[in-house]
């Protein structure tokens, strides 16, 4: 039995496919996993300021430039006694969902450029506009879609894969994902108790476009989850 | 190209070193963008112009200008009348008022050379809105090298052609001309002549404003004075209140404090996609600022299209008419 060269190259192209959407296939599941998934909902504990100590479900915009020490944008609207933290209250749907999006709605911004997405959140005031945030499906900056939030936990230690997690203030949108729409940054990370369902979860995402370009927003959700 | 001067063919003939001149100016116009990297600049300076244009109004950079005033109108009279209505006369009870508001303190003390440099830049940038729009009223930098790859492609090609089938050559050195005329009358039709040097003096005037330094500079501003305003949004104002002044009283007062708080959002919603677009496009200025200088865009397309024209009309070689090749070559080929 004898193939003629064409048959083969398509052949070995199909293979080539195949294979090559299969690994992306399971490699997306994977990397989410690194452990076992957790499917649900990373209901929030409302933040709160004590003891020199930010607790809670918080957030800092790092300002670009700073060297040894961090210097933080300050919030004067926060309930926070160190304006440094704007605590956050959680929305609608309690917190951070994972599997679906929870995307703001539409119009995103009242009149005055207040944010009105609340399903993790409820909106904030940052210097006098609301500021708030969605998971959204497409990144309103790059125009990149991302793929949903994801968790996992590996003994006591939480990844969390959500790209499209975007902060929403005066109109504008700032992908605040983890990692970036692009792929770079790292992913979220924190602890998990299996037994009392409690969870820590922080990163960095750098800002890019806008008023706030190369600033950082660093994010701290507490708070216990809740499989679905 | 040996074949242009063939002896065989009728009719005027090219100049071949005109010729040569012709296709070579041809092809250095085709490659002029790739040379100076217009195809990723040009692109970038597109976007620029788009992302500045909301800005560059004399509408929207008057009301910039006006923020700033309503700003350092409302520092003034918060570290000065309000100071004195909520802590008395007299440098002790100013410096009460200090220690009680320490973030507004601090904004006064910040303030003034932040309104000397956001003024100064202001001033700057609506001194330059006319020329801005006259390199916006210039066809698109995304074109810019399709302007040059085109005509001299064509040119080009065109040569070639006259090189290898001189026959062409008659028609062919007014498809030159007409080329020509078309390069030199285009920087006319599209006022560049006005326009480009308009645009070199806008380059040069945002060299200080659209370096990355610079924005960051702003973006440090923006945080002095929002934390600023929040504390004479958020303290100094309620604290106004407590001292049993009604919001009525307040702003007969203190009409530059009830202003800047009655304006604020406006000035967030105004300000803060200026200083968004401003930190984008850094690297599109630098883009655009890699190019040649404006000025000499237009000589780009008149020196070529003069030479076009000067070089098609080199007189080349005329090749003998048959007759009176007859007539010379009879005598010579016969015997006597």
């Amino acid at each position: 039995m004898t193939r003629s060269p064409r048959r083969i190259a398509t052949g070995l192209t199909a293979l080539a496919v195949a294979v090559t959407g299969t690994a992306v296939f399971v490699e997306a599941p994977s990397q989410a996993a690194g452990g076992h998934a957790l499917n649900g909902t990373f209901k929030l504990t409302p933040g709160s300021y004590s003891g020199g100590k930010a607790h809670g479900t918080w957030f800092r915009m790092i300002i670009s430039g700073s060297a040894k020490k961090k210097a933080y944008l300050p919030n004067p609207d926060s309930k926070s006694k160190d304006k440094t933290y704007t605590l956050g209250r959680p929305g609608t749907d309690g917190g951070l969902a994972t599997g679906r999006f929870q995307p703001s709605p539409s119009p995103a911004f009242g009149a005055k450029g207040n944010a009105l997405a609340s399903k993790i959140i409820k909106p904030q005031p940052f210097t006098a506009i609301n500021f708030s945030v969605a998971t959204l499906k497409v990144d309103p900056q790059s125009k990149k879609t991302v793929a949903v939030t994801s968790a996992s936990v590996n003994g006591r230690k939480l990844t969390v894969r959500m790209p499209g997690y975007t902060a929403q203030w005066n109109g504008q949108s700032f992908n605040q994902g983890a990692p970036k729409p692009d792929g770079s940054g790292s992913v979220a990370t924190g602890t998990y108790n299996a037994k009392t369902k409690h969870f820590v979860l922080t990163w960095t995402s750098k800002i890019s476009g806008g008023p706030f370009n190369g600033y950082s927003g660093y994010w701290h959700l507490e708070g216990t989850f809740k499989a679905r | 190209m040996g074949s242009f001067n063939s002896p065989t063919a009728p009719g005027a003939r090219a100049n071949r070193w005109a010729l040569i001149a012709i296709a070579l100016i041809g092809l250095g116009l085709a490659l002029a963008p790739v040379a100076f990297k217009m195809f990723d600049r040009g692109p970038k300076g597109a976007a620029m112009m788009a992302d500045f244009k909301p800005f560059m109004t004399d509408a929207r950079l008057a009301g910039f200008q006006q923020h700033i005033k309503d700003i350092n109108a409302a520092v003034h009279q918060g570290h000065g009348r309000v100071a004195v209505a909520l802590e008395g006369h007299g440098a002790a009870a100013h410096k009460r008022f200090d220690a009680k508001y320490p973030s507004f303190a601090q904004f006064a003390k910040d303030w003034p050379p932040i309104n000397s440099d956001m003024s100064g830049l202001l001033t700057k940038i609506q001194a330059n809105a006319g020329n801005y729009r006259a390199v916006a009223a210039l066809p698109s930098f995304k074109l810019f090298p399709g302007f040059f790859v085109i005509p001299g492609a064509i040119v080009f090609l065109f040569a070639l052609g006259a090189a290898f089938a001189p026959r062409s050559w008659p028609k062919l050195r007014w498809a030159f001309v007409v080329l020509g005329v078309g390069l030199v009358l285009a920087p006319i039709a599209f006022q560049m002549f006005s326009r480009a040097p308009k645009g070199g003096r806008m380059m040069t005037a945002f060299k200080t404003i659209e370096t990355r330094q610079k924005v960051q500079t702003i973006q440090s501003y923006f945080s002095t004075i929002a934390v600023g305003q929040g504390s004479l949004r958020l303290e100094i104002v309620p604290a106004l209140q407590r001292k049993g002044l009604s919001a009525k009283q307040i702003d007969a007062r203190f009409p530059a404090v009830a202003t800047l708080d009655r304006r604020w959002i406006e000035i967030l919603n105004d300000m803060t996609p200026m200083i968004g677009a401003m930190s984008d496009n850094v690297e599109n200025y630098q883009a655009i600022r890699s190019l040649p200088p404006f000025p000499l865009f237009p000589w780009f397309f008149v020196i070529p299209g003069v030479l076009f024209v000067a070089l098609a009309f080199v007189p080349g070689r005329r090749s003998p008419r048959p007759a009176a090749h007859a007539a010379v070559a009879g005598p010579l080929t016969t015997p006597s």
